[in-house]
């Protein structure tokens, strides 16, 4: 019971974390709280399983979502948000229409009807202890993956280095000789196409609609507060951490209580460190 | 190297430079001062492409680089040392060392101009992992020294290089500049509040008043107070005061 719940918050803790991730750039880089992430995951979702419909090939349909969810950064950061740089509450708001408007897009694509969608891989190792559905398995080494990228890219290379530069003083970094836009409208960009990842892995749950994304929304920013508004690391442990927590008190209390454990244990953190677990440590900001 | 003639600068309904023109080589040490508001660091900031100018010309080696962007400065050879210093704070010295050569391609280079720096400089060689938002603020002046100097300029632009720091350590980094200009041969057009140290490290001096330049020459000229106080007060006050 132990081993399997903790293994099953693993499972959905690595797509709280990619969000959580996707948040935190986009706030470190623009102080925009992007509400709509919640609909970049179900646009990613929806991509890969229209792609995989079409073609029949996973693979084809996780390349398609992650080319399109690239797009629709650039898009939103170009035509919506470059608009709210200088007032991060109006791109807020404006996040917030967004929600609607991805929302209206995938009714008029898809319907409203929830979809049933196989999972990729099929079948499970039963371990005796407990049980491994291999879709997990592939999930969290997705996201282990994409996660470890993120950081390598931040902490050595030149470009992450500039990424962090622009997050820590903008008009600094443009002194530098770099190109803070660039690098802003990257950030959309890296954070939209971590949501789609995230879209990937809400495939195996078995079935999307064009509401998929709300829970996640919700989470997501819990995972981000918890780890430290801005802080890529702490929203990556925070994610785990709090997948394996809901889980685990899903399993031995009830699971009708989810989004209680969720937010019961965002407030408690808040109330312990208002700044998040991972303010204050040195080097822990993007 | 570096001149602007009749420079306007409007932020909205503030008009902050009212044709300012001046000239600034690579051969000497120029030292802005003047009273706050005057448009010293807008006259920075404009040079270093954070601002547009509205009107007049501003130009670097003789070509025209109004409204040009920070990037196409640097590449120019100007690079600016901000006011406050602006260290990336949440960044080791090395990184923010790196980031002041984000210009440069030569991998190589930047590294071996990073070690030699830090044997300069010793007490920031000892530190180069740490975060540069806990050294002390005159390591912390020298590092923003050392990242403006990483993109290799010809000439460097300091705004209030002297701020907040201990006397000992103003005149520490006075003699560094003088050594950049010296023997770097790199020009120098800084601001300063520090009217004293400022007329100890110029060759020349350039007072600003309500957004243009009132007064430029030797510093030797500007060592009667009454002179002084005159371009900051724009008055000359009885002799009793000038004495006092």
């Amino acid at each position: 019971m132990l081993l399997q719940q903790a293994y099953n918050g693993l499972a959905i803790g690595s797509i709280y974390a990619l969000i959580a991730v996707g948040i935190t750039l986009v706030y470190g880089l623009s102080r925009i709280i992007h509400f709509a992430v919640g609909e970049l995951v179900m646009f990613g979702a929806f991509t890969t399983w229209e792609v995989q419909r079409l073609t029949g090939s996973y693979t084809l349909g996780f390349a398609a979502a992650a080319i399109v969810m690239a797009v629709v950064g650039i898009l939103t950061e170009r035509f919506v948000f470059r608009f709210t740089l200088k007032t991060p509450l109006t791109g807020f708001i404006v996040s917030l229409g967004l929600i609607l408007v991805f929302q209206g897009l995938a009714v008029v694509f898809w319907t409203a009807n929830t979809q049933y969608v196989l999972p990729p891989l099929q079948g499970a190792w039963d371990l005796g202890a407990f049980i491994v559905i291999k879709q997990t398995v592939l999930n969290i080494a997705i996201a282990v993956a994409v996660l470890g990228l993120c950081y390598v890219v931040l902490m050595h290379t030149k470009y992450g280095k500039a990424l962090r530069a622009v997050s820590d003083d903008q008009g600094a970094a443009a002194l530098m000789g770099i190109p803070v836009r660039r690098v802003i409208t990257s950030a959309f960009v890296a954070g939209s196409v971590l949501c789609g990842v995230a879209g990937w892995l809400v495939l195996s749950a078995g079935s999307i609609s064009p509401h998929v994304g709300d829970s996640y929304l919700l989470r997501g920013f819990a995972v981000a507060l918890i780890g430290g508004l801005g802080s890529v690391s702490g929203a990556a442990i925070a994610g785990i951490g709090l997948g394996v927590a809901e889980s685990l008190a899903a399993g031995y209390v009830s699971s009708g209580w989810n989004d209680a454990y969720v937010f019961g244990l965002m407030i408690a953190i808040l109330l312990w460190r208002p700044t998040g677990l991972a303010k204050g440590s040195e080097g822990a900001h993007i | 190297m570096l001149e602007t003639s009749e420079l306007h600068v409007r932020f909205g309904h503030v008009h902050a430079l009212r044709g300012a023109t001046l000239k600034a080589g690579l051969d000497e040490i120029v030292v802005l001062i003047g009273p706050n508001g005057a448009g010293k660091s807008t006259v920075l900031n404009t040079i270093a492409g954070l601002n547009a100018p509205s009107e007049g010309i501003l130009s670097i080696d003789g070509r025209d680089f109004g409204g040009k962007s920070p990037r196409q400065v640097v590449d120019a050879g100007v690079t600016l040392v901000p006011q406050g210093r602006r260290l990336f704070t949440s960044m080791s010295v090395r990184e923010n060392l790196e980031l002041g050569a984000f210009t440069r391609s030569d991998t190589a280079g930047i590294g071996r101009d990073i070690a030699e720096w830090a044997k300069f400089f010793p007490e920031v060689g000892e530190r180069m992992g740490i975060n540069a938002g806990a050294l002390s603020g005159g390591q912390q002046q020298i590092v923003a020294i050392i990242r403006g100097l990483m993109s290799k300029p010809k000439m460097l632009m300091m705004d209030e290089p002297s701020i907040g720091l201990a006397p000992v350590v103003v005149k520490r980094i006075g003699e560094e500049i003088r050594r950049l200009n010296r023997q770097a041969g790199i020009g120098i057009l800084m601001v300063e509040q520090n009217v004293e140290f400022a007329l100890g490290v110029a060759d020349r001096v350039i007072i600003m008043a309500m957004g243009r330049v009132v007064f430029s020459g030797a510093p030797a000229t500007l060592r009667d107070p009454a002179l002084l106080s005159h371009y900051f007060f724009g008055e000359t006050p009885r002799r009793k005061a000038a004495n006092g």
